[in-house]
Protein backbone atom coordinates (compact mmCIF):
# COMPACT_ATOMS: atom_id res chain seq x y z
CA UNK A 1 0.00 0.00 0.00
CA UNK A 2 2.78 2.66 0.77
CA UNK A 3 4.78 1.18 -2.99
CA UNK A 4 3.59 4.46 -4.39
CA UNK A 5 5.28 6.80 -1.54
CA UNK A 6 8.30 4.52 -1.79
CA UNK A 7 8.99 5.00 -5.31
CA UNK A 8 8.27 8.86 -5.16
CA UNK A 9 10.53 9.29 -2.74
CA UNK A 10 13.40 7.14 -4.48
CA UNK A 11 12.41 9.30 -7.32
CA UNK A 12 12.97 12.19 -5.29
CA UNK A 13 16.21 11.42 -3.36
CA UNK A 14 17.74 11.20 -6.84
CA UNK A 15 16.81 14.09 -7.63
CA UNK A 16 18.65 15.83 -4.98
CA UNK A 17 21.75 13.95 -5.85
CA UNK A 18 21.53 15.44 -9.50
CA UNK A 19 21.10 18.71 -8.59
CA UNK A 20 24.53 18.29 -6.51
CA UNK A 21 26.29 16.84 -9.53
CA UNK A 22 24.37 19.71 -11.84
CA UNK A 23 25.26 22.22 -9.15
CA UNK A 24 29.03 20.89 -8.94
CA UNK A 25 29.47 21.34 -12.89
CA UNK A 26 27.90 25.07 -12.59
CA UNK A 27 30.39 26.20 -9.29
CA UNK A 28 33.15 24.50 -12.07
CA UNK A 29 32.29 26.18 -15.33
CA UNK A 30 35.47 28.12 -15.17
CA UNK A 31 37.60 25.58 -13.98
CA UNK A 32 40.30 24.77 -16.43
CA UNK A 33 40.61 20.78 -17.30
CA UNK A 34 37.47 20.07 -15.58
CA UNK A 35 34.76 17.56 -16.64
CA UNK A 36 31.33 18.26 -16.74
CA UNK A 37 29.67 15.29 -15.15
CA UNK A 38 26.05 13.49 -16.03
CA UNK A 39 24.34 11.58 -13.63
CA UNK A 40 22.98 7.91 -14.54
CA UNK A 41 19.89 6.41 -13.31
CA UNK A 42 19.02 2.82 -13.25
CA UNK A 43 15.55 1.18 -12.28
CA UNK A 44 16.14 -1.02 -9.05
CA UNK A 45 14.50 -3.74 -7.76
CA UNK A 46 12.24 -4.38 -10.61
CA UNK A 47 9.15 -6.61 -10.88
CA UNK A 48 8.89 -7.31 -7.29
CA UNK A 49 5.98 -9.46 -6.46
CA UNK A 50 5.11 -10.54 -10.18
CA UNK A 51 4.30 -13.90 -10.64
CA UNK A 52 6.56 -15.92 -13.16
CA UNK A 53 3.86 -16.28 -16.05
CA UNK A 54 1.06 -14.10 -14.87
CA UNK A 55 0.29 -10.30 -14.33
CA UNK A 56 1.57 -9.38 -11.65
CA UNK A 57 2.35 -5.96 -9.48
CA UNK A 58 5.24 -4.68 -11.38
CA UNK A 59 7.36 -2.02 -9.10
CA UNK A 60 9.91 -0.26 -10.10
CA UNK A 61 12.53 2.42 -8.10
CA UNK A 62 14.79 4.07 -9.44
CA UNK A 63 18.60 4.65 -7.79
CA UNK A 64 21.22 6.63 -9.52
CA UNK A 65 24.12 4.26 -10.55
CA UNK A 66 26.70 6.19 -11.85
CA UNK A 67 28.18 9.56 -12.50
CA UNK A 68 29.77 9.61 -16.23
CA UNK A 69 32.26 12.61 -17.30
CA UNK A 70 31.85 14.13 -20.83
CA UNK A 71 34.71 13.68 -22.18
CA UNK A 72 34.60 16.36 -24.77
CA UNK A 73 36.99 18.64 -25.04
CA UNK A 74 36.23 21.94 -24.00
CA UNK A 75 36.77 25.19 -25.61
CA UNK A 76 40.76 25.97 -25.69
CA UNK A 77 41.51 29.57 -24.26
CA UNK A 78 44.34 31.72 -24.92
CA UNK A 79 46.33 32.98 -22.12
CA UNK A 80 49.51 33.91 -23.38
CA UNK A 81 51.43 32.03 -20.29
CA UNK A 82 54.36 30.28 -21.74
CA UNK A 83 53.65 27.67 -19.14
CA UNK A 84 49.86 27.15 -19.61
CA UNK A 85 49.67 24.33 -22.01
CA UNK A 86 46.11 22.88 -23.33
CA UNK A 87 45.60 19.29 -24.38
CA UNK A 88 44.50 18.29 -27.74
CA UNK A 89 43.38 14.78 -27.99
CA UNK A 90 41.72 12.60 -25.00
CA UNK A 91 45.09 12.38 -23.30
CA UNK A 92 46.53 13.24 -19.50
CA UNK A 93 49.01 15.12 -17.82
CA UNK A 94 50.74 12.57 -15.70
CA UNK A 95 51.80 14.18 -12.00
CA UNK A 96 53.66 12.65 -9.31
CA UNK A 97 52.39 12.37 -5.75
CA UNK A 98 53.56 11.08 -2.48
CA UNK A 99 50.73 8.59 -2.95
CA UNK A 100 51.43 7.53 -6.76
CA UNK A 101 50.91 9.08 -9.98
CA UNK A 102 47.58 10.97 -10.61
CA UNK A 103 46.02 12.46 -14.30
CA UNK A 104 45.05 15.86 -14.75
CA UNK A 105 43.80 17.84 -17.85
CA UNK A 106 44.45 21.31 -16.24
CA UNK A 107 47.24 22.67 -18.10
CA UNK A 108 48.00 25.87 -15.87
CA UNK A 109 51.56 24.95 -14.82
CA UNK A 110 54.37 26.94 -13.29
CA UNK A 111 57.81 26.69 -11.59
CA UNK A 112 58.77 25.45 -8.20
CA UNK A 113 62.04 27.22 -6.28
CA UNK A 114 63.89 24.08 -7.68
CA UNK A 115 62.93 25.32 -11.10
CA UNK A 116 60.75 21.88 -11.31
CA UNK A 117 57.84 21.89 -13.84
CA UNK A 118 54.51 22.01 -11.52
CA UNK A 119 50.94 21.66 -11.65
CA UNK A 120 48.67 23.94 -9.78
CA UNK A 121 48.49 22.22 -6.73
CA UNK A 122 53.04 22.36 -6.48
CA UNK A 123 52.83 18.33 -7.91
CA UNK A 124 55.62 17.97 -9.75
CA UNK A 125 54.77 16.87 -13.74
CA UNK A 126 56.58 13.73 -14.82
CA UNK A 127 58.25 12.91 -17.90
CA UNK A 128 58.13 9.27 -19.87
CA UNK A 129 60.61 7.99 -17.34
CA UNK A 130 58.72 9.51 -13.94
CA UNK A 131 61.07 12.12 -13.07
CA UNK A 132 59.91 15.55 -12.54
CA UNK A 133 61.29 17.53 -15.28
CA UNK A 134 63.69 21.26 -14.20
CA UNK A 135 64.34 24.00 -16.08
CA UNK A 136 67.34 25.95 -15.51
CA UNK A 137 67.50 28.97 -13.33
CA UNK A 138 68.58 31.56 -16.24
CA UNK A 139 66.34 30.01 -19.07
CA UNK A 140 65.06 32.86 -20.97
CA UNK A 141 62.89 31.10 -23.10
CA UNK A 142 60.31 28.28 -22.06
CA UNK A 143 59.10 26.23 -25.47
CA UNK A 144 56.83 23.19 -25.43
CA UNK A 145 56.63 21.58 -28.54
CA UNK A 146 53.58 19.71 -29.52
CA UNK A 147 54.98 16.33 -28.27
CA UNK A 148 55.59 17.71 -25.06
CA UNK A 149 58.94 18.04 -25.36
CA UNK A 150 60.25 20.66 -23.41
CA UNK A 151 63.32 23.08 -24.08
CA UNK A 152 64.79 25.82 -22.25
CA UNK A 153 66.82 28.28 -25.06
CA UNK A 154 66.54 25.65 -27.79
CA UNK A 155 68.13 22.94 -25.42
CA UNK A 156 65.95 20.19 -24.75
CA UNK A 157 65.13 19.64 -20.72
CA UNK A 158 62.95 16.94 -20.97
CA UNK A 159 59.55 15.41 -22.49
CA UNK A 160 56.47 15.56 -20.53
CA UNK A 161 54.82 12.63 -20.49
CA UNK A 162 51.30 12.23 -22.34
CA UNK A 163 48.77 9.25 -21.44
CA UNK A 164 45.93 7.99 -22.59
CA UNK A 165 43.45 5.30 -21.21
CA UNK A 166 41.51 2.73 -22.86
CA UNK A 167 38.47 3.11 -20.63
CA UNK A 168 38.38 7.10 -19.51
CA UNK A 169 35.66 6.73 -17.61
CA UNK A 170 36.66 4.93 -14.83
CA UNK A 171 39.37 7.37 -13.79
CA UNK A 172 38.02 8.83 -10.71
CA UNK A 173 37.82 12.63 -10.06
CA UNK A 174 39.68 13.29 -6.65
CA UNK A 175 39.29 17.40 -6.76
CA UNK A 176 41.98 19.85 -7.54
CA UNK A 177 41.78 18.60 -11.24
CA UNK A 178 43.06 15.41 -10.58
CA UNK A 179 41.76 11.96 -11.81
CA UNK A 180 43.25 8.05 -10.11
CA UNK A 181 42.33 4.92 -11.90
CA UNK A 182 44.23 1.80 -11.36
CA UNK A 183 43.91 1.43 -14.90
CA UNK A 184 47.53 1.40 -16.48
CA UNK A 185 48.34 3.78 -18.79
CA UNK A 186 49.12 4.01 -22.25
CA UNK A 187 51.57 6.40 -23.97
CA UNK A 188 49.21 8.83 -25.67
CA UNK A 189 49.06 9.00 -29.75
CA UNK A 190 46.39 11.07 -30.31
CA UNK A 191 47.17 13.65 -28.25
CA UNK A 192 48.91 16.54 -28.81
CA UNK A 193 50.09 20.25 -26.53
CA UNK A 194 49.30 23.34 -27.48
CA UNK A 195 51.58 25.85 -25.47
CA UNK A 196 50.33 29.34 -24.26
CA UNK A 197 46.21 28.21 -24.36
CA UNK A 198 44.40 26.27 -21.52
CA UNK A 199 41.67 23.67 -21.70
CA UNK A 200 38.58 25.41 -20.04
CA UNK A 201 35.93 23.60 -18.64
CA UNK A 202 33.30 21.81 -20.99
CA UNK A 203 30.46 21.85 -18.74
CA UNK A 204 27.49 23.29 -20.84
CA UNK A 205 25.95 26.16 -18.57
CA UNK A 206 22.70 26.26 -20.81
CA UNK A 207 22.48 22.32 -20.71
CA UNK A 208 23.33 22.57 -17.03
CA UNK A 209 20.06 25.45 -16.36
CA UNK A 210 17.25 23.49 -18.50
CA UNK A 211 18.92 20.45 -16.67
CA UNK A 212 18.47 22.45 -12.88
CA UNK A 213 14.70 23.42 -14.28
CA UNK A 214 13.85 20.43 -15.18
CA UNK A 215 15.14 18.77 -11.77
CA UNK A 216 12.96 21.52 -10.26
CA UNK A 217 10.41 20.50 -11.91
CA UNK A 218 10.16 16.60 -11.83
CA UNK A 219 10.61 17.14 -7.89
CA UNK A 220 7.64 19.46 -7.90
CA UNK A 221 5.37 16.71 -10.08
CA UNK A 222 6.82 14.05 -7.73
CA UNK A 223 5.68 15.80 -4.75
CA UNK A 224 2.18 16.62 -6.14
CA UNK A 225 2.03 12.90 -6.66
CA UNK A 226 2.60 11.90 -3.28
CA UNK A 227 0.59 14.39 -1.57
CA UNK A 228 -2.20 13.09 -3.87
CA UNK A 229 -1.34 9.72 -2.67
CA UNK A 230 -1.76 10.81 0.76
CA UNK A 231 -4.65 12.07 0.31
CA UNK A 232 -6.05 9.29 -1.33
CA UNK A 233 -5.02 6.73 1.82
CA UNK A 234 -6.56 9.36 4.26
CA UNK A 235 -9.98 9.60 2.06
CA UNK A 236 -9.23 5.37 2.14
CA UNK A 237 -9.09 5.50 5.75
CA UNK A 238 -11.94 7.78 6.66
CA UNK A 239 -14.31 5.99 4.50
CA UNK A 240 -13.13 2.39 6.27
CA UNK A 241 -13.57 3.83 9.13
CA UNK A 242 -16.94 5.31 9.00
CA UNK A 243 -18.22 1.77 7.74
CA UNK A 244 -16.94 0.11 10.65
CA UNK A 245 -18.98 2.17 12.70
CA UNK A 246 -22.63 2.09 11.11
CA UNK B 1 21.16 20.03 0.43
CA UNK B 2 24.74 19.90 -0.28
CA UNK B 3 23.58 21.79 -3.63
CA UNK B 4 23.44 25.00 -1.46
CA UNK B 5 26.71 25.17 -0.34
CA UNK B 6 27.70 24.00 -4.12
CA UNK B 7 26.10 27.20 -5.04
CA UNK B 8 27.76 29.25 -2.41
CA UNK B 9 31.14 28.15 -3.18
CA UNK B 10 30.79 28.75 -7.19
CA UNK B 11 29.34 32.63 -6.10
CA UNK B 12 32.37 32.95 -4.06
CA UNK B 13 34.89 31.67 -6.62
CA UNK B 14 32.76 34.15 -9.56
CA UNK B 15 33.45 37.23 -6.89
CA UNK B 16 37.08 36.47 -6.49
CA UNK B 17 37.10 36.26 -10.88
CA UNK B 18 35.04 39.87 -10.90
CA UNK B 19 37.80 41.06 -8.36
CA UNK B 20 40.60 40.40 -10.24
CA UNK B 21 39.24 41.19 -13.44
CA UNK B 22 38.39 44.85 -11.93
CA UNK B 23 42.36 45.23 -10.33
CA UNK B 24 43.31 44.44 -14.15
CA UNK B 25 40.82 47.33 -16.04
CA UNK B 26 41.59 49.62 -12.39
CA UNK B 27 45.50 49.07 -13.57
CA UNK B 28 45.02 49.53 -17.76
CA UNK B 29 46.91 52.52 -17.38
CA UNK B 30 49.83 51.75 -14.87
CA UNK B 31 52.89 51.75 -16.22
CA UNK B 32 54.70 48.20 -15.63
CA UNK B 33 51.38 46.48 -14.44
CA UNK B 34 51.33 42.66 -15.57
CA UNK B 35 47.70 41.44 -15.72
CA UNK B 36 46.23 38.78 -13.42
CA UNK B 37 44.29 35.62 -14.09
CA UNK B 38 42.45 33.59 -11.41
CA UNK B 39 42.81 30.06 -11.98
CA UNK B 40 40.36 27.69 -10.06
CA UNK B 41 39.95 23.71 -9.30
CA UNK B 42 37.56 21.40 -8.27
CA UNK B 43 36.81 20.29 -4.38
CA UNK B 44 37.08 16.74 -3.16
CA UNK B 45 34.65 14.39 -3.99
CA UNK B 46 32.64 11.90 -2.08
CA UNK B 47 32.47 8.40 -3.35
CA UNK B 48 28.71 7.27 -2.56
CA UNK B 49 29.43 3.78 -5.12
CA UNK B 50 32.99 3.78 -5.73
CA UNK B 51 34.60 3.37 -9.12
CA UNK B 52 35.80 -0.70 -9.87
CA UNK B 53 34.16 -1.88 -6.57
CA UNK B 54 32.74 -5.81 -6.96
CA UNK B 55 28.92 -5.44 -8.34
CA UNK B 56 28.29 -9.24 -8.02
CA UNK B 57 30.11 -12.38 -6.66
CA UNK B 58 31.21 -13.52 -10.35
CA UNK B 59 33.34 -10.66 -10.15
CA UNK B 60 31.68 -8.07 -12.26
CA UNK B 61 33.20 -4.42 -10.98
CA UNK B 62 31.20 -1.04 -11.31
CA UNK B 63 32.49 0.53 -14.37
CA UNK B 64 31.60 4.15 -13.43
CA UNK B 65 30.83 4.87 -10.00
CA UNK B 66 28.68 7.87 -8.48
CA UNK B 67 30.75 10.52 -6.92
CA UNK B 68 29.22 13.89 -6.01
CA UNK B 69 31.93 17.08 -6.04
CA UNK B 70 31.69 19.43 -3.11
CA UNK B 71 32.16 22.58 -5.14
CA UNK B 72 34.97 24.98 -6.41
CA UNK B 73 37.89 26.72 -5.08
CA UNK B 74 40.32 29.36 -6.36
CA UNK B 75 43.76 27.77 -7.10
CA UNK B 76 45.85 30.67 -7.99
CA UNK B 77 45.76 34.16 -8.96
CA UNK B 78 48.70 34.21 -11.39
CA UNK B 79 50.23 36.96 -12.85
CA UNK B 80 51.01 36.99 -17.04
CA UNK B 81 54.38 38.25 -16.99
CA UNK B 82 53.74 39.34 -20.95
CA UNK B 83 55.43 42.18 -22.37
CA UNK B 84 53.23 45.47 -22.32
CA UNK B 85 53.23 48.12 -25.23
CA UNK B 86 56.10 50.35 -25.15
CA UNK B 87 54.81 54.07 -25.00
CA UNK B 88 57.21 56.91 -25.89
CA UNK B 89 57.51 59.88 -23.44
CA UNK B 90 60.70 61.23 -25.18
CA UNK B 91 61.38 61.94 -20.80
CA UNK B 92 65.19 60.56 -20.56
CA UNK B 93 64.81 59.26 -17.48
CA UNK B 94 61.90 56.83 -18.54
CA UNK B 95 62.92 53.53 -19.27
CA UNK B 96 61.48 49.99 -20.19
CA UNK B 97 63.04 46.64 -20.28
CA UNK B 98 62.20 45.29 -23.79
CA UNK B 99 62.92 41.30 -23.09
CA UNK B 100 63.38 39.74 -19.78
CA UNK B 101 64.30 41.28 -16.17
CA UNK B 102 63.24 43.67 -12.97
CA UNK B 103 64.44 46.77 -12.26
CA UNK B 104 66.51 46.30 -8.56
CA UNK B 105 65.06 48.66 -6.25
CA UNK B 106 66.07 49.51 -2.80
CA UNK B 107 63.05 49.77 -0.34
CA UNK B 108 63.15 52.27 2.99
CA UNK B 109 63.73 48.84 5.00
CA UNK B 110 66.75 47.94 3.13
CA UNK B 111 65.25 45.10 1.25
CA UNK B 112 65.67 44.58 -2.76
CA UNK B 113 62.47 45.06 -4.49
CA UNK B 114 62.23 44.73 -8.30
CA UNK B 115 59.95 46.34 -10.76
CA UNK B 116 59.20 46.74 -14.53
CA UNK B 117 57.98 50.23 -14.12
CA UNK B 118 60.97 52.65 -15.25
CA UNK B 119 59.23 56.20 -15.16
CA UNK B 120 62.56 57.03 -12.62
CA UNK B 121 63.33 60.63 -11.46
CA UNK B 122 66.34 62.30 -9.72
CA UNK B 123 66.48 62.55 -5.72
CA UNK B 124 68.30 65.81 -4.28
CA UNK B 125 71.14 63.59 -4.08
CA UNK B 126 71.37 63.36 -7.96
CA UNK B 127 70.58 59.54 -7.61
CA UNK B 128 67.68 57.69 -10.09
CA UNK B 129 64.80 57.04 -8.07
CA UNK B 130 61.51 55.50 -8.31
CA UNK B 131 58.79 58.02 -7.96
CA UNK B 132 58.49 56.87 -4.44
CA UNK B 133 62.12 58.03 -3.89
CA UNK B 134 63.40 54.26 -3.37
CA UNK B 135 66.87 54.06 -5.15
CA UNK B 136 67.26 52.16 -7.94
CA UNK B 137 70.79 50.01 -7.60
CA UNK B 138 73.13 49.99 -10.11
CA UNK B 139 73.59 53.41 -11.80
CA UNK B 140 75.64 56.28 -9.71
CA UNK B 141 74.31 59.70 -9.25
CA UNK B 142 73.77 62.09 -11.86
CA UNK B 143 76.43 65.10 -11.52
CA UNK B 144 74.17 68.44 -10.70
CA UNK B 145 75.74 70.47 -13.62
CA UNK B 146 74.70 67.77 -16.47
CA UNK B 147 72.96 68.87 -19.26
CA UNK B 148 72.17 65.87 -21.07
CA UNK B 149 71.05 62.13 -19.97
CA UNK B 150 71.77 59.40 -22.47
CA UNK B 151 70.77 55.62 -21.88
CA UNK B 152 72.34 52.88 -24.38
CA UNK B 153 70.62 49.90 -24.66
CA UNK B 154 72.94 48.13 -22.18
CA UNK B 155 71.20 50.96 -19.85
CA UNK B 156 74.86 52.19 -19.71
CA UNK B 157 74.25 56.01 -18.38
CA UNK B 158 76.75 58.90 -19.89
CA UNK B 159 76.04 62.00 -19.20
CA UNK B 160 76.95 65.29 -20.68
CA UNK B 161 78.49 67.81 -18.73
CA UNK B 162 78.49 71.40 -19.82
CA UNK B 163 81.50 72.65 -21.22
CA UNK B 164 83.03 68.77 -22.10
CA UNK B 165 82.64 67.70 -25.41
CA UNK B 166 82.90 63.56 -24.73
CA UNK B 167 79.89 62.47 -22.80
CA UNK B 168 81.23 60.61 -19.33
CA UNK B 169 79.58 56.99 -17.83
CA UNK B 170 78.55 57.28 -14.55
CA UNK B 171 77.07 53.75 -14.26
CA UNK B 172 74.79 50.88 -15.37
CA UNK B 173 71.45 49.41 -14.41
CA UNK B 174 71.73 46.24 -13.06
CA UNK B 175 68.66 43.79 -13.95
CA UNK B 176 67.73 40.77 -12.12
CA UNK B 177 65.49 37.57 -13.85
CA UNK B 178 64.08 34.34 -12.16
CA UNK B 179 63.48 31.24 -13.28
CA UNK B 180 59.19 31.86 -12.53
CA UNK B 181 58.59 35.48 -12.66
CA UNK B 182 55.03 34.49 -12.09
CA UNK B 183 56.32 33.26 -8.63
CA UNK B 184 57.03 36.66 -7.52
CA UNK B 185 54.98 39.07 -4.54
CA UNK B 186 53.54 41.84 -5.86
CA UNK B 187 53.28 44.82 -3.09
CA UNK B 188 51.88 47.25 -4.41
CA UNK B 189 53.35 50.68 -6.00
CA UNK B 190 54.59 48.45 -9.33
CA UNK B 191 57.46 46.59 -7.04
CA UNK B 192 57.66 42.51 -6.82
CA UNK B 193 59.62 40.98 -4.21
CA UNK B 194 61.13 37.17 -4.38
CA UNK B 195 59.45 34.40 -2.91
CA UNK B 196 60.56 30.62 -2.53
CA UNK B 197 57.99 30.21 -6.14
CA UNK B 198 59.99 32.58 -7.44
CA UNK B 199 63.85 31.53 -7.27
CA UNK B 200 66.39 33.25 -6.32
CA UNK B 201 67.38 36.76 -8.46
CA UNK B 202 70.14 36.20 -10.83
CA UNK B 203 71.44 39.63 -11.56
CA UNK B 204 72.75 41.24 -14.99
CA UNK B 205 73.68 43.66 -17.52
CA UNK B 206 71.07 44.13 -19.70
CA UNK B 207 71.29 43.35 -23.42
CA UNK B 208 73.60 40.40 -21.48
CA UNK B 209 72.54 36.36 -21.83
CA UNK B 210 68.91 36.30 -20.51
CA UNK B 211 68.56 39.77 -20.25
CA UNK B 212 66.30 42.47 -22.26
CA UNK B 213 67.49 45.46 -23.44
CA UNK B 214 66.95 49.25 -22.52
CA UNK B 215 64.98 51.42 -24.21
CA UNK B 216 65.02 55.02 -23.31
CA UNK B 217 62.51 57.80 -23.23
CA UNK B 218 60.10 55.01 -23.37
CA UNK B 219 57.90 53.43 -20.48
CA UNK B 220 55.75 50.13 -21.10
CA UNK B 221 52.55 50.56 -20.78
CA UNK B 222 50.32 47.80 -18.51
CA UNK B 223 49.98 44.28 -20.81
CA UNK B 224 46.20 44.32 -19.71
CA UNK B 225 43.90 43.65 -22.99
CA UNK B 226 40.73 45.42 -21.98
CA UNK B 227 38.59 43.63 -24.92
CA UNK B 228 39.70 40.35 -23.60
CA UNK B 229 38.81 41.94 -20.02
CA UNK B 230 35.35 43.03 -20.32
CA UNK B 231 34.00 40.13 -22.09
CA UNK B 232 35.80 38.09 -18.90
CA UNK B 233 33.88 40.28 -16.87
CA UNK B 234 30.66 39.32 -18.42
CA UNK B 235 30.79 35.79 -18.55
CA UNK B 236 31.79 35.80 -14.94
CA UNK B 237 28.73 37.88 -13.87
CA UNK B 238 26.69 35.20 -15.92
CA UNK B 239 28.37 31.96 -13.86
CA UNK B 240 27.69 33.76 -10.83
CA UNK B 241 24.22 34.19 -11.83
CA UNK B 242 23.82 31.02 -12.63
CA UNK B 243 25.64 29.87 -9.82
CA UNK B 244 23.01 31.66 -7.59
CA UNK B 245 20.34 30.33 -9.44
CA UNK B 246 21.08 26.79 -7.90
CA UNK B 247 20.06 28.05 -4.48
CA UNK B 248 17.23 29.60 -5.93
CA UNK B 249 16.53 26.13 -6.94
CA UNK B 250 17.30 24.30 -4.22
CA UNK B 251 15.38 26.48 -2.01
CA UNK B 252 12.80 25.63 -4.00
CA UNK B 253 12.87 22.41 -3.62
CA UNK B 254 13.10 22.55 -0.13
CA UNK B 255 9.76 24.61 0.09
CA UNK B 256 8.11 21.63 -1.94
CA UNK B 257 9.24 19.40 0.91
CA UNK B 258 8.42 21.76 3.66
CA UNK B 259 4.66 21.97 2.47
CA UNK B 260 3.86 18.63 2.43
CA UNK B 261 1.64 17.72 5.09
Amino acid sequence: MENASYIAMSRQMVLRRQLEVVANNLANMNTAGYRSQQMQFQTYLADQGSRPGGVGDSMTMVIDRAVMSDLRPGPIVETENALDVALLGDGYLRVGTPAGPRYTRNGHLSLDEQGQLVNAGGLPVLDRGGNAIAVPRDAELISISEDGTVSADDAQVGVIDLVEFNDPHRLEPLGGGLFVTNEPPMPAERTSVLQGAIESSNVQPIVEMTQMIQIARSYESTQRMLQDEHERQRTAIRRLGQMSAS
Amino acid sequence: MRSLSIGATGMLAQQINVDVISNNIANMTTTGFKRQRAEFQDLLYQSMRRVGSASSDAGTIVPAGVQVGAGVQSASVYRIHQQGNMEVTDNPLDVAISGRGFFQVERPDGETAYTRAGSFLLNAEGEIVTADGYRVIGPGAVPADAIQIAINESGEIYVSLDGQVDPQRIGQFQLASFANDAGLEATGNNLFLETPASGDAVTGTPQSDGFGTIEQGMLETSNVNIVSEITNLISAQRAYEMNSKVITTTDEMMRTTTSMR
